[in-house]
């Protein structure tokens, strides 16, 4: 039907994903994929800080990594990248944020996370300044860059529904842990390489996996994830992502957690890496890139 | 080399052809990066497509993958890529200017195809690219509709503040165009023009769109007798609950009583006030309601429609502008007295989209089943439209320098159709020729 709405999320082309420009500019892919994970923890953080629904922070951070397949993280910094990604997204979610409430939040997050004092700037001084600039022009490159492609389909409302399909709208521990691999997951390419749906019965299929409940799954030709337009396939490639996400940053095997689900247990109500896989954050992040000069420094160094 | 041939293969329909060829960007599959590489299980999908747009064929064209290349063509979905520079079009006239911006009218270099380019005004922004604005791109882009108008992209100028909508060039507004007409559309054009319209806010309504700013100068019309809803730039999505939104929309000739009297919560019915006023417009080719401020607006629709009470609209005299209006008592409007050659169905639809309660006001979806599109005479095909010369173009109708002959004079005596411009040969026929594609369906 020619009327639908165009709602489906741009992708990438095979060449994008094969050589991003960061590649093509000597970063490396381990290092491109820590520097896309750190914007993507500002991202959170600074949205929880701002009190921006989580639905628009997650659109954020898909727009922020959408970014970083069309541009260079050397000529685009993390921070004023992660900065502008959830000004736009609050303003497309009608939520928008005053420029200096974001700037605010993401230079305090982003001086925690790396273990700095956490000291704020004034409000009129020239460093404010400059951080409204960068957020402004940041923003103006984002949509220019993603020709102004700017929808973000995602699977939080699809996996709540398929639940409910599924028979487990009671069990609201499967749903929390659902929705916080799902919140993990957008530090990973998975949403800009599936579909919402695959996103959805992924984060069901892991999830039930550590609570040990049986899907119908058998015969293999009706599966349940099939009625999701979903394969396995699909699938074990997004659980493969979760795996990697863990074992990189907290060093914490999938298959452990399968064996004992008592490891994977979540605290807060919030997102499973971030508050029990991660470890003190300081350690981690801190030797991360966020701002251009840091990047060149680094370059220097090696 | 075909290998298991899945039964997928063979609907290609489901597959729709990238409109604009982008030569290096045609591969369309989706190669998955480090983690654990599973073999594929062979996955026989049973006929369940929840959405048309993912997994449907692997591409016939692509050579046999080996076993772990996922094969994934994903349809009518937009490659990540930047904006293209306005280099790319050239500039033909200027076709208006408002508050919003300057409309261009435009060639593309590459296909030759003319379009309509329009710029933003992005000075003395402080708080970054204006929502409206934004609004206006996302909701376009998301509303693709044979009846609303086309974007194809957004191009860039030199500087970063220069961006320009480009969209399908239309000829006409219907505005304009109703102006330049010597008489009314036939009724069987009105309901083409109806039913295209309410086609198009019935997506949008679905899909949580309003698009606030309804007027026949923003309904567009081409020569092959079609609108297209154009101007988004008031539209925004609503949620559930509906969050603040100004009551400062629409265009007062198209205001919503509850708009003018402040309620604070709107929604799509707005929309359909808004079209009551244009099909009233359609009808008598004079603005139905054409207010200077906004007292004479609500006394224009008091005098139209009767003041409304408790019983028409539960809830009036709570409003918040309710208790400081003191019109004269109306309790009898003079709006079948506007429409004395409407017939009972049509005058039926149009006070019901002029219902004062706006729960009552009927929406978009139930509007096109209404009996009125049912009855004689059935909406024209859009083919059999006349034409007419281009405004935005810089056509000129001919001026003919005698006075036309007196056959159109005494024709129209007996008859309102003849001696139109648009002589209706096909109607009085009897038959219809089946010319194109119904753009209806």
């Amino acid at each position: 039907m020619p009327s639908a709405l165009s709602l489906l999320n741009p992708r990438p082309t095979l060449e994008q994903l094969e050589c991003s420009p960061s590649r093509r500019d000597g970063i490396s892919s381990d290092l491109e994929e820590d520097m896309r994970g750190i914007g993507c923890r500002l991202i959170q953080d600074a949205g929880i800080l701002c009190k921006i629904p989580q639905a628009t922070i997650a659109t954020a951070q898909v727009l922020f990594q959408r970014f970083f397949y069309v541009a260079s993280l050397r000529r685009f910094a993390v921070l004023d990248m992660a900065s502008a990604s959830l000004f736009l997204a609050a303003k497309l979610g009608e939520c928008a944020t005053r420029i200096s409430s974001l700037t605010l939040a993401f230079d305090h997050v982003a001086k925690r996370l790396r273990g700095q004092p956490t000291d704020v700037f004034e409000a009129f001084s020239q460093e404010a300044y400059d951080y409204k600039t960068k957020l402004i022009v940041g923003e103006m490159q984002l949509l220019k860059r993603l020709g102004f492609h700017t929808t973000v389909q995602l699977p939080y409302g699809l996996m709540i529904n398929y639940l409910r399909i599924l028979g487990l709208e009671e069990r609201e521990d499967v749903a929390n842990k659902c929705w916080a691999l799902l919140n993990d997951g957008l530090a990973t390419p998975i949403y800009i390489l599936f579909t919402p749906q695959a996103l959805a019965c992924a984060a069901i299929d892991l999830s039930c996996r550590l609570f040990a409940i049986r899907l119908p799954d058998s015969p293999p030709e009706s599966a349940w994830y099939e009625l999701f337009d979903t394969n396995r396939e699909e699938m074990d490639i997004i659980i493969g992502w979760f795996a990697r996400l863990y074992l990189r940053r907290g060093n914490i095997a999938l298959g452990d957690l399968v064996a004992r689900p008592e490891n994977f247990a979540q605290e807060n109500g919030d997102s499973v890496a971030s508050n029990t896989l991660l470890g003190t954050p300081s350690t981690h992040w801190a030797n991360i890139p966020i701002r251009l000069e840091e990047l060149e420094a680094l370059f220097k160094r090696q | 080399m075909e290998v298991k041939k899945s039964k997928w293969d063979d609907d290609d329909d489901l597959v729709e052809p990238v409109k604009r060829p982008r030569k290096e960007k045609k591969k369309a599959i989706v190669k998955e990066t480090p983690p654990p590489r599973i073999l594929p299980t062979k996955s026989a999908a049973p006929p369940v497509h929840l959405t048309p747009d993912v997994r449907s064929t692997p591409p016939p064209n692509v050579p046999t993958p080996p076993p772990p290349q996922p094969r994934r063509l994903v349809a009518q979905s937009p490659f990540l890529q930047g904006c293209r520079h306005v280099d790319n079009y050239e500039k033909l006239n200027r076709i208006e200017e408002g508050s919003y911006g300057i409309v261009f009218r435009a060639r593309d270099r590459e296909t030759g195809d003319i379009v309509a380019l329009k710029k933003l005004k992005l000075e003395k922004e402080k708080n970054g690219f204006p929502v409206t604005s934004l609004r206006e791109i996302s909701t376009l882009m998301m509303c693709k509709h044979p009846h609303v108008v086309n974007v194809r992209e957004i191009v860039v100028g030199d500087k970063l503040d220069q961006i320009f909508i480009v969209m399908d060039f239309v000829e006409h507004d219907l505005k304009s165009l109703m102006e330049e007409m010597q008489s009314p559309f036939l009724s069987s054009e009105i309901k083409t023009l109806m039913l295209q319209l309410l086609s198009a806010i019935a997506l949008m309504h679905d899909h949580w769109i309003v698009h606030r700013d309804l007027k026949t100068s923003n309904l567009l019309m081409n020569n092959r007798g079609e609108i297209k809803v154009a101007d988004f730039g008031l539209a925004r999505q609503y949620g559930s609950p509906l969050g603040n939104m100004t009551q400062l929309v629409v265009t007062l000739w198209y205001r919503a009583p509850e708009l003018l009297l402040g309620q604070k919560e709107y929604s799509t019915a707005v929309d359909m006030w808004s079209i009551g006023c244009i099909f009233g417009e359609l009808v008598n080719k004079e603005p139905l309601l054409p207010g200077k401020s906004e007292i004479e607006q609500l006394d224009k629709i008091f005098k139209l429609l009767g003041m409304p009470d408790e019983q028409t609209w539960p809830g009036f005299f709570k409003l918040p502008h309710a208790k400081n209006i003191n019109f004269a008592q109306q309790p009898r409007g003079n709006l079948r007295a506007r429409f004395p050659y409407l017939t009972e169905n049509g005058f039926d639809l149009l006070s019901r989209l002029l219902a004062y309660d706006p729960e009552k006001r009927i929406t978009a979806e139930e509007a096109l089943r209404h009996p009125y599109f049912s009855e004689s005479p059935p909406p024209k095909d859009p083919a059999l439209f006349p034409t007419w010369p281009s405004k935005g173009a810089g056509e000129k109708r001919k001026v003919y320098a005698s006075p036309s002959a007196p056959q159109a004079q005494h024709a129209a005596l007996d008859d309102d159709l003849a001696g139109s411009i648009f002589a209706p040969s096909t109607e009085s026929t009897g038959f219809r020729l089946k010319l194109g594609a119904n753009a209806l369906k």
